[in-house]
C-alpha cells in the first residue's frame, strides 16, 4: 500500500460534489441541465477547483462525499467528467482494499457474470467463496488475475472474499478486492446503511470560508502595467542668471518690430511664430505615444431563476355589513344580569344630566345674545339727534306738513307736501287767499338744506302722495279737492342725481344774491289730474300704489298676476265714503287722445299721462257700508296686506289656480272694457283692506265686489267687522314690514295694534295718551319698535319688547304739533326719522343706535309676544262668552228665586220643587181657610210632607 | 324587563331623541331610533370615542376610570355611560324654551 492510498478514502470525491445540495432541491432533470450549463461555463476552471477540494479535506467533504454515490449527480459526474484514461484518473484505493481487474472469463468463473437479458445486481458487493478463487489460481495458474494476490488471499481468514464492483474504474480497475477485516466491515457498513445515512447527513451546516493563499491568475500583471514607473533616466536642468542682472534697472519702451528688424540685436529678441496652416492635419500628425485603456468583460449571457407566487386575479369586492343581533339574541341580552346592573348604575347619571338640561338651556349661546340693549352706549346716545331741518319760506311757511316721502332709489332725496291749516270753515273764509297761493310738493336734498331741489305744482293742496316704486320718476298725489294728480320727474332726474356735487359748489356760491337760488329751482307742473266729476268728491286722504306683482282685475276685483312687474294701479281713499282703484293704462283704450296742439303739454310738461288728464276715472270702487243702517264709513287711511317687492305670492301660487276667464265673469264684462286676459289669478293675495275712518273706526273689508242678493247689483260686500276703538279720526294706518298681518293704527288719543285674522279686537292698545296722537310709523329695522308723533311736538318711541305700558322714549322735537313722520334706513349704521310739523318744517333726526339696530333674537321674541297676545285675545273672548253666559244664568237664577223664572228654564227637579212649593202654599192656605171656618183644630196633625 | 323600564323612563324625558344600549362588541341591543343605519353609526362612532376617552382617563391616572361622557354640540347633546360590558347612549335635543 502506497502512502497515497493511506489518504482517507472519503477525500477522493469527484469535483462536482458542490452542486449536489442544489440538485436535491430541484427536479433531477432541471438540476442536471443546470449543472451542465454551470459546468460548461466553468469548464476552464473546474480543474483548479477540484484540486482545491481534494486538498481541503475536512468534515464537509466527508459528509458530502456520501451523497453522490447513490444520488443522480453520480451519473452526471460521470457524464461531465469525460474520463480520459482510467490510469490517469485512478485514485488510491481505500485501505485494506486491492484494485483488481477481472476480465469477463474470470468473472464467469467466479460467478460474477450476469447472464444475458438479466438485470445487473443492485449492490456492487459480491461475495465470492475463497475456495473458488483458490481453485481458479490452481486451475489457471499464471493466467489467473488472483495469482499476484495469492499472498494476501492466504492472509484472509474469512470463508469468502468480498469483491466490490467499480464500473467507473475509480481505483484503477473494475473491481476492488477487500482483504482486511476492518475494510470489509467498513465497506459492508457503508453499502448497507447508506440510505439511512444519506438522509441523516443531507442537512448542511454553514462552514465559514477559510483564508487561502493568493493564486496569481494574471491580474497582477495588469496592475503592474497600470502603475507608472520611470521608463528613462531623469533629466537634470539648471537655470542660471548672472548676479549683476538681479535688481538691475531696466528701461522699457514700445518698439515696432518691423522698424527694429534690421538690427541684429533686436532680431534675436523676438521669435516669429508662424500660424499652422492646417489645423486638422497638424493634430493627426502628432503621434500617439501613450494610451490608457481599460476593458471590463461582462458575461454576455446569464441565466437565473426566481420563484414568485402568482395569485389568480379576479374581479371581486368586499362589503362590510354592520353586525346585528337577531331579535331573540337581543332579548336574551336584555335579560342579562350584567346589563340590568349596568342600567341600574348608569340610569341616575342620565337622569341627572337630562334634568340639568331641562332646567337650564344648555344650548343658550351667551355670545350671540350679548350686546344690543344699550349696554355699550351711554344714556346720551339714546336720544334723537337733530340732523337737518327743511323749511321753505315761500311755499311751506304757515302750512302744515301733510305728507313726507323718501325717494325710493336716490339717497337723501325727500319730498314734503304741505296743506293749509284751516278747517272747512276757515277754508271758506280764506278762500280768496288760498286760491292765489300755489300748492307745491317741495323736493329736498340732504346735500342742500337751504334750497329745495324741485317744486311739484299741484292744482290744490296735496294731502298725500307716493313715489311709484317701479318708476321713481312718477309721483301720484291726492289733492284736497278730490283730484288724483300725476307728476313725471324724468326730465329733472339729472338735477336730483347731481345734487351732491352741486351742494358742495353751492357752499361757495351761497354768498351770492338771494334771487339766484329761487330762480334756478324748476317747478314741475303736474302731468295729469283725474276727472273732477268722476273721481273723489272730497279730499283725498290716502293714496297707495298697488304692488307690481299683481293687478286688480276690473269690475271683479280679482288679483291677477302682473307679468310686466310695473306699478300701474293706485288705490286712493277720500272722505266721500269711497275707496277707488285706478289704473294708469285704463283710459288709453277708452278715451281718444286729444291731438290738438293747445291740448298737448302746456308749460313743457311731458305727455306721459296727458291722455289721462281730466278724463281719468277709477275702474273699481270700494264702498264701505255700515253693518247697521245709517250711512257709510268715511275712510281716511287704507292699508293692504301685499307689499311692494314681496313676490312670495307669485311663487307659492297654486299652479292649478282658477282661470279667471273661465268663471262667469262674462256677466260683468262691460263693452269697451279690456280684453279678457290670460293672466294667472293669484289666490293667495289677500283682497282685504284695513280702512281707518274719520270717526275713528277701523273697518276690515274685502275689495272684491259681490253680487247683492236683493238687487242683483255687483258691489262691495259689507265689512267683515269694524271696531270703534279710537275716539277720533284715524291718523295713521300701516303694516309692519316684518309681519304684514300686523297693523298699527293711530288716531285720537291712543294707538292700537291689530292682527289680521283676530277680529274681536286689537291685540294690544295703548292707554289714553296725554296729548292727541297725530301720526306714526314702524321701524324698518326693528320689528318691535314704532314711532308715534304727538300734537305737542313730541315723538314717542315704543319698544314692545322693553315696555308695553309706556314709550321707551319721549322726545320733544318741535314747538308745534307734529303732523307726519316717516323713517328711512340709510345704511345699517344710520337711520333717519323725519317729522313734519304744523309750521311746514320737516325735521330730520338721527335715530339712536339702540333703536334701529335689531337685538339678537328680536324677531322670534316679538313673534312669541304677539302670539301670546293673540292667545290672550282668544282667552278674553272666551271669558266674554263665559261672563255673558254667567250673567244670563245669574239673572235666571235670581228670577227663579223670585219665582218668576220662565218655564223653559226649568229642569224636572226644579219643576218638582216648584210644584211642592205650590202644594205647600196650597196646604197652608187650606189650613187657614179651614181654621177660619172652624173646621180644623190646631192640634191636628199636619199632613205628611210630600217627598 | 327592568332594563326596558329604565329605557322607557329615560326616553320619556323632555327633548330625548333616542336611547341606545350597545354591548361590548359594539352591537346595538336596544335602540329607540327607527333608522337602523343611524343606530349603527352611533354605535360604531360613540363606542370608539368612549374607548378613546376611557384610555385617555386611564393614561392620565391609572387608578381612575371614565364614568360618564357628555358631548355638547350645536344641535344636541350626546350622553354616554360606558359600563363594564355595555355602553348606554342618550341623545337629547334642546327644548324650545328660550
Amino acid at each position: 500500500e502506497t502512502p497515497k492510498q493511506a489518504e482517507p478514502a472519503e477525500a477522493s470525491t469527484p469535483a462536482p460534489a458542490t452542486p449536489a445540495p442544489v440538485t436535491t432541491l430541484q427536479t433531477p432533470k432541471s438540476a442536471r441541465d443546470d449543472a451542465k450549463s454551470v459546468a460548461s461555463a466553468r469548464s476552464g476552471k473546474s480543474q483548479p477547483r477540484s484540486g482545491r477540494s481534494v486538498g481541503s479535506g475536512g468534515n464537509k467533504s466527508q459528509r458530502s462525499d456520501k451523497s453522490p454515490k447513490k444520488s443522480p449527480s453520480k451519473k452526471k459526474a460521470a457524464a461531465v467528467h469525460t474520463p480520459a484514461t482510467p490510469a490517469s484518473q485512478a485514485e488510491p484505493s481505500p485501505e485494506g482494499c486491492v484494485p483488481i481487474f477481472l476480465p469477463e472469463p474470470t468473472q464467469k468463473i467466479v460467478g460474477l457474470a450476469v447472464p444475458e437479458g438479466e438485470e445487473p445486481p443492485q449492490s456492487p458487493m459480491h461475495f465470492v467463496p475463497k475456495q473458488v478463487i483458490m481453485d481458479d489460481i490452481q486451475n489457471r495458474a499464471a493466467v489467473s488475475e488472483f495469482k499476484e494476490h495469492l499472498k494476501t488471499l492466504n492472509e484472509i481468514e474469512t470463508e469468502d472474499i468480498l469483491l466490490v464492483a467499480d464500473p467507473d474504474w475509480k481505483y484503477g480497475a473494475n473491481f476492488l478486492m477487500v482483504v482486511t477485516e476492518e475494510a470489509r466491515a467498513e465497506m459492508l457498513a457503508e453499502h448497507t446503511g447508506e440510505e439511512e445515512k444519506e438522509e441523516e447527513h443531507v442537512v448542511l451546516g454553514y462552514v465559514p470560508p477559510q483564508p487561502r493563499d493568493w493564486i496569481p491568475q494574471g491580474s497582477d500583471r495588469e496592475i503592474r502595467e497600470a502603475s507608472v514607473s520611470n521608463s528613462r533616466p531623469q533629466f537634470r536642468l539648471t537655470y542660471q542668471r548672472r548676479r549683476r542682472d538681479f535688481g538691475a534697472p531696466v528701461s522699457l519702451a514700445d518698439r515696432n518690430v518691423v522698424d527694429a528688424a534690421p538690427s541684429k540685436l533686436v532680431k534675436n529678441q523676438f521669435i516669429d511664430v508662424q500660424a499652422l496652416e492646417d489645423a486638422n492635419r497638424s493634430t493627426t500628425d502628432i503621434p500617439i505615444t501613450e494610451k490608457d485603456q481599460d476593458v471590463q468583460v461582462a458575461p454576455s449571457s446569464d441565466s437565473a431563476a426566481v420563484q414568485t407566487f402568482w395569485g389568480n386575479p379576479k374581479n371581486a369586492f368586499t362589503q362590510y355589513e354592520a353586525r346585528q343581533l337577531s331579535q331573540a339574541e337581543r332579548e336574551a341580552q336584555l335579560e342579562l344580569p350584567e346589563l340590568i346592573e349596568a342600567g341600574r348604575r348608569t340610569a341616575p347619571l342620565f337622569e341627572q344630566s337630562l334634568q340639568q338640561n331641562e332646567i337650564m338651556n344648555c344650548f343658550y349661546d351667551d355670545y350671540t345674545n350679548l350686546g344690543g340693549d344699550g349696554i355699550l352706549f351711554s344714556k346720551t346716545d339714546n336720544t334723537f339727534k337733530e340732523f337737518q331741518t327743511f323749511t321753505d319760506l315761500e311755499h311751506s311757511r304757515e302750512k302744515a306738513v301733510s305728507h313726507i316721502a323718501w325717494h325710493p332709489t336716490l339717497k337723501g332725496i325727500v319730498a314734503v307736501s304741505t296743506r293749509e291749516r284751516y278747517d272747512f270753515d276757515g277754508m271758506v273764509d280764506h278762500s280768496a287767499k288760498i286760491v292765489l297761493k300755489t300748492s307745491v310738493i317741495v323736493v329736498w336734498s340732504f346735500a342742500d338744506p337751504i334750497q329745495p331741489q324741485l317744486f311739484l305744482e299741484a292744482p290744490e293742496d296735496v294731502l298725500c302722495f307716493e313715489f311709484c316704486p317701479s318708476d321713481p320718476n312718477i309721483i301720484v298725489g291726492g289733492c284736497i279737492n278730490g283730484q288724483i294728480v300725476l307728476w313725471d320727474l324724468s326730465q329733472h332726474m339729472d338735477r336730483l342725481k347731481s345734487t351732491k356735487a352741486k351742494g358742495r359748489s353751492k357752499k361757495v356760491s351761497n354768498m351770492l344774491t338771494e334771487f339766484v337760488k329761487t330762480d334756478s329751482i324748476p317747478t314741475i307742473r303736474y302731468a295729469a289730474a283725474s276727472s273732477i266729476e268722476l273721481g273723489h268728491q272730497a279730499p283725498v286722504t290716502d293714496i297707495m300704489w298697488v304692488p307690481d306683482h299683481f293687478e286688480i282685475q276690473k269690475v271683479t276685483g280679482y288679483a291677477l298676476e302682473a307679468k310686466e312687474l310695473k306699478n300701474v294701479q293706485i288705490i286712493s281713499c277720500a272722505t266721500d265714503e269711497t275707496i277707488y282703484i285706478w289704473d294708469l293704462r285704463s283710459a288709453k283704450s277708452n278715451n281718444p287722445v286729444f291731438k290738438r296742439e293747445e291740448d298737448r303739454c302746456p308749460m313743457g310738461v311731458p305727455d306721459t299721462f296727458w291722455h289721462l288728464h281730466l278724463k281719468w276715472k277709477p275702474f273699481l270702487s270700494v264702498n264701505l257700508f255700515k253693518s247697521e243702517p245709517g250711512g257709510n264709513h268715511n275712510p281716511v287711511k287704507v292699508s293692504m296686506k301685499e307689499m311692494q317687492g314681496d313676490r312670495s305670492v307669485l311663487t307659492k301660487e297654486d299652479p292649478e289656480g282658477k282661470d279667471p276667464t273661465s268663471t262667469n265673469r262674462g256677466d260683468f264684462t262691460m263693452p269697451g272694457g279690456p280684453k279678457p286676459t290670460k293672466q294667472r289669478m293669484l289666490q293667495k293675495v289677500s283682497t282685504f283692506l284695513y280702512v281707518g275712518t274719520e270717526d275713528g273706526e277701523l273697518v276690515y273689508v274685502d275689495w272684491m265686489p259681490q253680487k247683492d242678493q236683493d238687487t242683483g247689483k255687483s258691489q262691495t260686500p259689507k265689512p267683515v267687522f269694524y271696531s270703534t276703538m279710537h275716539d277720533s279720526s284715524i291718523k295713521h294706518l300701516s303694516r309692519s314690514s316684518f309681519d304684514r298681518s300686523l297693523v298699527l293704527c293711530v288716531g285720537g288719543w291712543l294707538w292700537t295694534l291689530w292682527k289680521e285674522g283676530v277680529n274681536s279686537g286689537p291685540i294690544l292698545y295703548s292707554q289714553k295718551s296725554p296729548k292727541p296722537l297725530t301720526g306714526g310709523c314702524w321701524s324698518p329695522t326693528r320689528p318691535s319698535v314704532f314711532f308715534i308723533t304727538r300734537a305737542d311736538g313730541s315723538v314717542e318711541v315704543w319698544d314692545l319688547l322693553d315696555k308695553t305700558h309706556e314709550p321707551v322714549l319721549v322726545q320733544n322735537i318741535s314747538a308745534n304739533a307734529l303732523t307726519y313722520c316717516t323713517v328711512w334706513n340709510i345704511s345699517h349704521k344710520r337711520q333717519l326719522l323725519i317729522v313734519g310739523d304744523t309750521q311746514g318744517t320737516a325735521h330730520a333726526h338721527k335715530v339712536p343706535f339702540t333703536l334701529h339696530t335689531p337685538m339678537a333674537g328680536e324677531a322670534p321674541s316679538i313673534e312669541a309676544y304677539y302670539k301670546r297676545e293673540i292667545q290672550r285675545r282668544a282667552f278674553v273672548m272666551g271669558r266674554w262668552d263665559y261672563r255673558e253666559h254667567e250673567k244670563i244664568e245669574l239673572e235666571a237664577k235670581a228670577k227663579r228665586e223670585a219665582g218668576i223664572a220662565p218655564a223653559v228654564e226649568l229642569t224636572p227637579e226644579e219643576r218638582l220643587l216648584k210644584m211642592q212649593k205650590k202644594y205647600e202654599a196650597y196646604l197652608a192656605e187650606e189650613m187657614t181657610f179651614l181654621r177660619e171656618l172652624g173646621l180644623k183644630d190646631d192640634d191636628d196633625e199636619p199632613l205628611p210632607a210630600v217627598e | 324587563a327592568e332594563v326596558e323600564e329604565t329605557f322607557k323612563r329615560i326616553l320619556a324625558h323632555k327633548g330625548v331623541v333616542g336611547v341606545i344600549i350597545v354591548n361590548f362588541d359594539g352591537i346595538p341591543i336596544r335602540s329607540s331610533f327607527a333608522d337602523s343605519s343611524l343606530t349603527v353609526q352611533y354605535c360604531a362612532l360613540i363606542q370608539q370615542l368612549a374607548h378613546k376617552s376611557r384610555s385617555a382617563i386611564r393614561d392620565l391616572d391609572p387608578g381612575n376610570d371614565l364614568t360618564f361622557l357628555r358631548i355638547r354640540s350645536k344641535k344636541n347633546e350626546i350622553m354616554v355611560a360606558p359600563d363594564k360590558d355595555y355602553l348606554l347612549v342618550v341623545v337629547q335635543e334642546p327644548c324650545d324654551q328660550p
